[in-house]
Formats: C-alpha cells, sequence, structure tokens
C-alpha cells in the first residue's frame, strides 16, 4: 500500500514535469527571442521563437508516442506509432529544409530556439536530481 | 521521465551539432548553403536512428519487466 502511494506521487510528480516542460520550453524561446531581437534584429528574435515552437510541439508529439508505446501492448502497436512519429519528423526536416533554402542566414537562430529543450530538460533533470537527494537526506 | 528526457534530446542534439558543424564549413569554405545541407541530413539521420533504437529499447525493456512481473 505504500509502495503504491509512493510510486503514485512519484507518477503524478512526473506527469507534472512532462507536461510543465513544453510551456518551459516555450518561454525559454520567447526569453532568447525577444533578447535576439535586441541584440541582433526583429526577423533573427522570430526565428528563435518559430524554433522553440517546433520544438514544443515535437516533444509534445513525442509525449504522444511514448505514452502510446508504453501503454499498448503488441509490438504492432509500436510500428504504428513509431511510423506516425516518424511522418512528423519527415514534416520538420521539412520545415529545416525550406530555411536552409530560403533563409539560411537565420538557420543558427532557428536552430537555438529549437535546442532550446535541451536547456529545459537538463534543468529538470538537476531540480529531480536535487529532490532525490533531499529525499535521501 | 528518463526516456522522455532521452529521447528528447536525440534530435535537437544532433541536429543542432549537424547544422552548427555545416555552417561552420560553410563560412570557411564558402560552399553554402551545400555543407549545411549535408551535415544536418548527417544530424537528423543519426538523431532519427538513435530515437529508432531508443524507442526499441524501451519496449524490450518492459517486455521484460512484464514477463518477470508474471513469473513472480
Amino acid at each position: 500500500m505504500r509502495n503504491n502511494n509512493i510510486r503514485s506521487n512519484g507518477d503524478s510528480l512526473e506527469e507534472k514535469i512532462l507536461n510543465r516542460i513544453p510551456w518551459e520550453v516555450f518561454g525559454l524561446s520567447f526569453f532568447l527571442a525577444v533578447v535576439a531581437s535586441f541584440i541582433f534584429d526583429i526577423g533573427t528574435g522570430l526565428f528563435v521563437l518559430a524554433g522553440g515552437a517546433l520544438s514544443t510541439v515535437n516533444f509534445i508529439w513525442l509525449n504522444q508516442t511514448l505514452s502510446k508505446v508504453l501503454l499498448r501492448e503488441k509490438r504492432k502497436a509500436l510500428k504504428t506509432s513509431g511510423i506516425v512519429f516518424a511522418l512528423r519528423l519527415v514534416l520538420i526536416l521539412a520545415i529545416f529544409f525550406i530555411i536552409i533554402f530560403f533563409f539560411s542566414k537565420k538557420i543558427i537562430a532557428f536552430a537555438a530556439g529549437f535546442s532550446s529543450i535541451i536547456v529545459v530538460l537538463m534543468f529538470e533533470a538537476l531540480a529531480v536530481m536535487s529532490r532525490l537527494k533531499t529525499w535521501k537526506n | 521521465m528518463m526516456a522522455m528526457s532521452s529521447l528528447g534530446l536525440m534530435l535537437p542534439s544532433s541536429i543542432a551539432v549537424g547544422l552548427f558543424l555545416g555552417y561552420i564549413l560553410d563560412k570557411a569554405l564558402g560552399t553554402r548553403p551545400w555543407m549545411l545541407i549535408v551535415f544536418f541530413l548527417f544530424g537528423a539521420a543519426s538523431g532519427i536512428y538513435n530515437f529508432l533504437r531508443g524507442l526499441n529499447k524501451l519496449q524490450e525493456d518492459k517486455e521484460k519487466d512484464e514477463i518477470e512481473n508474471e513469473e513472480q
């Protein structure tokens, strides 16, 4: 019983973190976009924000895919959700290609926004680790 | 959470590294945008490959856990 309580608390905490990560990614990219607009130009800021938005959408899609993989039992289901996610990835790659071909000077700004998820995930991992250390102590 | 984080990091980090290398090489060699395209493709391919491998491993771990639970 106690074990179940601990597990459900852990699960709800995980769910909370997973739900807030997309908001944090978008918030960070918005902040970076504002900074980039001041340092460079508004166009650069918009590309950073667009990269952050794409990263947010990518994480939401990933979350949905993984939830399906973990809930469903059959291997066929894994392939189906894998294919759906692969098609979404193709869409993301197409967006990158459009930017490379038509706005190649702004690709680093877009990549910076798209990579903002790396910073957010590192921050969340550190926060979870510090919380675990507190529980241990 | 761990799986989500590692899978979530794979694609953006691979693409970012590929784009960065491509951008630097393009600047150095004056071949814009070809190096950018080539290294972006390398990054995307490695990201997708690692993502699919991670997804497969996750599913295998899940199946192993289920078998162990059934045995108990």
